[in-house]
Formats: structure tokens, sequence, C-alpha cells
């Protein structure tokens, strides 16, 4: 299986530079394109050394298909529109001020509008839960009997619960932890997924096959039902709330690493054949140096993408299981266990603030993650489309 | 291509043996079992029911027994149904697969239809809806929609059934049967659909994106051939065919059960009695259910790959 995946992303591979390369000869403006990516390589170069310059021209060559790809989309207005078209050609071709390709990255990035969106939504949302709490009059304040599940009002803005506390503060606390429980977890996979995909794309042979295979056995068992089960036996083993965050994150990172492990693999399948790891060879590198300062840096675009997307899983998965009370169980607050709320009827049917923002708060934060994910993967990324 | 699937088959095994020492150990080391959650029972009994079940040899002949009880198709006995696991499978199985089932032909016809739509009118309007949409439906939590969707639809509105598979108490049989089956299934079907139409639609868009800017395509409009023609003989049949890999990729879903969305629709599936089997610590149960999501993986797995090699014969020589 591992044979024929590799074989058809070489193909898919092949196919898109060539495409990429015909539709740089037919449109005038790659023109100005190319000569920039040619100063930038002579810059790395006088800055890096050889190993780096080689380095550097296999990340251009993928943002050069980025260029292309998105010219071959707007092509059809600059040539109906002419002027447009002789205006830049006639433009000097280098820069005056030579950009790096993570600035052309980031550039890319701003120009899309949904995930700008996102990003500011997501800053929002980390100011709303990181700061927000110290604006609440409720801070301090742990419970109130005599304002239980009061509805919204001037004073609770979202209301209050069960336990009279103010639900605004606490979905901005919850929010802490959800989004701190998200980032860890994507963290930790995304540290084991590189290493492992790394060492087992580059050593090959038995390490290959036996860090693989577990991989493979861990994604024969689907990811909720393996959580639900490990969520159940720390519930068994009465491990302490505050301990609990920890170890969902781990749980949350043992079931993601198996995807990312396979992805930088693949990734370092390629890269490994690449001349710019030849000339590691002959400089005589070591392999750990060879790893992690030659193959590595190259994937940081693909792993950008991926732990984007994984911060948006890790949160879904971690509301699921604190939903159903295997997660992370109260006193400490997460967006899933403040949903808990829906489980009794009365609260569910008569007292909709309890549950519904923190609902909404998991779905806006999701969507706001997966599209800035998808702006990031069209600004470094265009072979994972 | 024979040789090839033999080979893929011989590699399922060790996966498969992989993941059963794991789902066995697992449960094995699990503190808390079946006897231990019976307060009632007096320690002679337990120890009897212990001895009965089982559970007082040590785990490696444990796992030897359960595993070849397994290959001969006995998955254990169900604590809380009191009958063979494979027996409360195969009762539950059905229930959930009449949901999936009607929700992914829902889901590929829209999927399909929105996904190229959409990639012909590249950057219009509905084209941006359109992904928006797809965001959207990839972001809930299942959780959520599923109790927004009763709340609305079951208690406010009265439209739909809160939960359950038939109206209790009802004696419908026939056709009035069907009527309130599918009143009830509707909401859960709605949820499941909604979760997994994003990523196909996203999937059918990039194909046909990919497609319609091949040569083939350029060359059909070069002949002067009608843009329909070109569009829905040329590009969509190319398009759609590497999505057939995808149908190995439906199989657990098909068979396996939604667990959220059929715990909150209380719909009678092997999602639910999943839950249930957590709830009790059932453990015989849960070892069956997920060794049957492993193998239904396994072996979707497996079909998508013969499939691919099908759909694409360069696959075929390695």
């Amino acid at each position: 299986m591992e044979t024929k995946i590799r074989l058809s992303q070489d193909e898919t591979m092949v196919g898109e530079s060539e495409e990429a390369g015909k539709q740089a000869e037919g449109s005038e403006p790659t023109d100005s394109g190319k000569q920039t990516e040619v100063g930038e390589l002579t810059e790395a170069g006088s800055r890096d050394g050889v190993s780096e310059l080689i380095d550097v021209g296999s990340r251009v060559g993928v943002s050069e298909l980025t260029e292309a790809e998105k010219q071959s989309g707007a092509s059809t207005q600059t040539v109906e529109g002419i002027p447009a078209g002789t205006a830049k050609a006639i433009k000097p071709t280098r820069p005056t001020k030579p950009t790096s390709l993570w600035q052309q990255s980031l550039k890319r990035l701003l120009q899309n509008k949904v995930a700008t969106f996102g990003m500011i939504y997501l800053l929002f949302m980390f100011l709303f839960c990181f700061i927000g709490p110290y604006f609440s009059p409720y801070l301090t304040e742990k419970t109130n009997v005599a304002m239980m599940n009061r509805p919204p009002s001037m004073a609770h803005w979202l209301g209050t619960d069960n336990l009279g506390r103010d639900v605004l503060t606490r979905l901005m606390l919850a929010g802490r932890i959800s989004l701190t429980v998200g980032i860890a977890s994507m963290a930790l996979s995304v540290v084991i997924g590189a290493l492992l995909g790394a060492i087992s794309g580059y050593y090959g042979g038995l390490v290959d096959q036996v860090i693989m295979r577990f991989a493979d056995v861990l994604m024969t068992i689907p990811g909720l039902p393996l959580l639900i089960i490990l969520g159940a036996i720390l519930s068994d083993l009465k491990v302490p709330s505050d301990y609990r965050i920890y170890i969902v994150m781990l749980m949350l990172a043992l079931i993601s690493w198996p995807g990312l492990t396979r992805l930088i693999r693949s990734q370092i399948l390629t890269l490994r054949e690449q001349e710019f790891m030849q000339a590691a060879e002959v400089l005589g590198l070591r392999d750990r140096r060879k790893i992690l300062n030659h193959l590595l840096p190259n994937t940081i675009p693909l792993l950008l993408v991926a732990s984007t997307l994984s911060i948006a899983g890790a949160i879904l998965s971690e509301s699921v299981l604190s939903y159903l009370g295997l997660g992370v169980v109260p006193p400490t607050p997460t967006w899933g266990n403040m949903m808990d709320a829906a489980n009794s009827l009365l609260d569910f049917e008569k007292r909709p603030w309890l549950w519904i923002p923190p609902g909404f708060a998991i779905f806006s934060t999701v969507i706001a993650i997966n599209l800035l994910g998808d702006g990031l993967r069209d600004a470094l990324d265009p072979k994972m489309k | 291509m024979r040789q090839y699937i033999i080979r893929r088959v011989l590699l399922m095994i060790p996966t498969l043996l992989g993941a059963s020492i794991l789902i066995f150990f697992v449960f094995a080391l699990t503190p808390g079992d079946f006897v231990d959650t019976n307060l009632k029972l007096t320690p002679q009994r337990a120890q009897e029911l212990r001895v009965l079940y089982g559970l007082d040899k040590p785990i490696i002949e444990r796992y030897f027994i359960w595993i070849g009880n397994v290959l001969r198709g006995d998955f254990g006995f169900s604590f809380k149904y009191q009958e063979p696991v494979s027996d409360v499978i195969k009762h539950y199985l059905w229930n959930s697969f009449l949901i999936a089932f009607v929700s992914s032909i829902l889901t590929w016809c829209i999927a399909v239809a929105v996904g190229v739509f959409s990639a012909i009118k590249r950057y219009s309007w509905f084209d941006t809806l359109v992904t928006l949409g797809v965001f959207a439906a990839m972001s809930f939590p299942s959780f959520f929609i599923g109790l927004l969707l009763i709340k609305y639809f079951a208690l406010d509105w009265k439209v739909f059934p809160v939960g359950g598979m038939t109206t209790t108490g009802s004696e419908l049989a026939g056709f009035g049967h069907w009527v309130d089956v599918a009143k009830h299934m509707f909401l859960p079907v709605l949820v499941l659909t909604m979760l997994s139409v994003g990523t196909l639609t996203r999937y059918f868009r990039t194909n046909m994106l990919e497609v319609i800017r091949q040569d083939f395509v350029r060359t059909a409009r070069a002949k002067g051939l009608k843009e329909k023609v070109v569009v829905y003989k040329h590009a969509l049949r190319n398009a759609l065919l590497p999505a057939i890999t995808l149908l190995g990729f439906e199989l657990p879903a098909l068979f396996g059960g939604a667990i959220i969305t059929e715990k909150i629709f209380n719909w009678p599936g092997i999602g639910r009695i999943h839950m249930e089997a957590l709830a009790f610590r059932d453990y015989p149960l849960l070892m069956g259910l997920t060794m049957l999501l492993a193998i239904l993986t396994v072996v979707g797995n497996l079909i998508a790959d013969v499939l691919y090699g099908v759909a694409d014969p360069r696959v075929r020589l390695k």
C-alpha cells in the first residue's frame, strides 16, 4: 500500500509541475516572477551557504506553482484587458526590496479575505478568553444562590447557571481550557508525528516498518470510539479533575499523530531523493543534522497547515468527550462540559442560554481555524489542495 | 491485479492482529469490570462469576482464548443484553445501516451536484456561498447541531419527534409503520448528511477543477462542442471516476454506527449500544464493537485500494 501511495503522489507532482511550467511559458506576467526568484536564490546563497541554496530552490519551486496557478486563474482578466499585462511586463523585474518566501506567503494569505477574517476572529477569541475575564465583575465570585438560572439580562449578558455563576465569564474561562487543550495536543502530536515521520522516512527498513505498522494499528480503530474508551478508563481510575486536562491532551495527541506521521513520511521520502540531500551527504553531515536542519524545515509549510487543521480537530474531539463527561470534567470548565447542561431536559428546553453559547463558541472557533487553515494551504502548499 | 489484492489481504492480517492486541489490553487492563460494578454481589459470588467468565486466568491466556473465539466468529457474551455479542450487533446493525445508507445517498447526490456546479461557476456568488456552507458543515460539533435541531424542530415547533425510531406504543404496521420510522429518521439523517456533505463537496469541486484544466477538455472545446457536452460528458465523467475509491471508506460509516448522533436522537443502532455498553462497562460487547469497527476500517481501506486500481490502471503496476 505504501509503495502505491508514494507512486501516485510522485505522479501527481510531476503532472502538476509540468502543467505549471506550460502555463508559465504561456503567460507574460510569470516572466517577472521568474526574475525575482533568481534574485532570491542568489540572495539566499550568499546568506546561508550551498546546501541552503538548493534547499530554498526546492521550496521556491513549490511556491512558483502557486503563482502559476493563481495567474492561470487571473490571466483571463489580464489578457482581456491588455494594458494591465503590458504594464506588468515593463515594470522593473527585480523588486527594490527583496522579500522572503515567508513574507510572500503572508502577503498571499492576507489577500485571502476569508482566511484573514478567520485569523482576526481567532485573535478576538483569544483576547476574549484570556483577557476578557479580567473585565468581568463576576470573576472572583464563585457561586451565588440568589441568582440561579436567570435568563440573560443587563447584569448577566448571557444569564446565570444553576449555581448562580455568570455564563459569559464561565464561557471565557472555559475557552481558555478548550483552546489550551487544542493547541497543546496539536503541539504534542506535531512533535511526535514530525519526528517519527522523519525517522521512518529517512531510515526506511525495519525502523520504518515498526513505526508505520504501529501507526496503521492505531488508525484502524476510529478516533472517537478509542477516545471514549480511554475517557471511560480515566473515569474508572478516578483521575483528579486537574490532571485530567493533561491526560486528555495526551489522548488527543495519541489519536492524531499517526495521520501526521504518514503525511510527513511521504514528504520526507520525496525530499530525501533530491539534490540538496546529496549535497548534505557529501558534506558529511550527521543524520540528526540532516533530519532536523535539512529535511524537516522543508516540511514546515505542510506542517503548518496540518497542525492548524489539527487544532480544529482537537477542539472538536475535546468538546465531544467533555460533553459526554469523559473528557475534562467539572469544576474545570470547558466549552464541551458546559454543554453538558443540555443533558438535563429542563435546562435543555427552558434554558438555552446555558448550552447554546458554548456550542456556538466551539462552532465559530473551529470554523475560523478551518478557514485559516485552508487559506494557509492555498498560500503555502498548493499540492495539498 | 489479483496478486496485488492477495498481497493487500495478507497485509491486513498483522494490522488486525495488532488492533486486536491493542483493544484487548486496553480493556483488560482497565480497572473495574462488570463484576466489580455490581455491589450487591457477595465476594464468593463475585469469585464464581469471575471463574465463569474466565476473568481469573492470566491476561495473556485470556487474550488467546478471546482471539481464538473471535476468529471463529464468537465475540463473547454480552453482560448487559444477556445475549451473544454477535446477536446484539446483528440486532442493531440494520437500524444503523438504515440511517447511514439514506444519509450516504443524500450526501453523494448533494455533493456531486453542488461540488460540480460550484466548480463550473468558480468564484461566483454561488461558489462562495457553497464554500462557506461547506466550512460551516465541517465545523459543527455533531452534538451541538443535533441538539439545536431537536430544540427547534422537535420541542419548539413540534414538526418531528424528539427521538427513538418509532412512536412509543404505536401499533402501526406496514406503510404506516414506515411513515412513522421515516419521520423519526429525518433529523438524524439530516445531521449525518450535514456532517459529511462538506468534505465530499470539496472533493468533487477540486476534482472537477483539476479535470477542467486538462488538455482533453481544451481539445473538446476546440472541436467546437457545446459547453454542456464538454462539461457533463467529457469533464464530469473523469471527475467522478476517482471518487469511487471513496466508496470503500464509507464502509465503517455505513455499518459502524454514528455514536454521537444516535445517542442524541436515541436511535436504536450500533452507536447507541456502544454508549450504553460503555456506561454499563459491558466489556465483551465493547470489545466486539471496537473490533467490528477495526475490521470495517481495514476492509474499507482494502476496497478503496482495489477500487483505486480499477479506476486508475497506473496504480496496478506496483
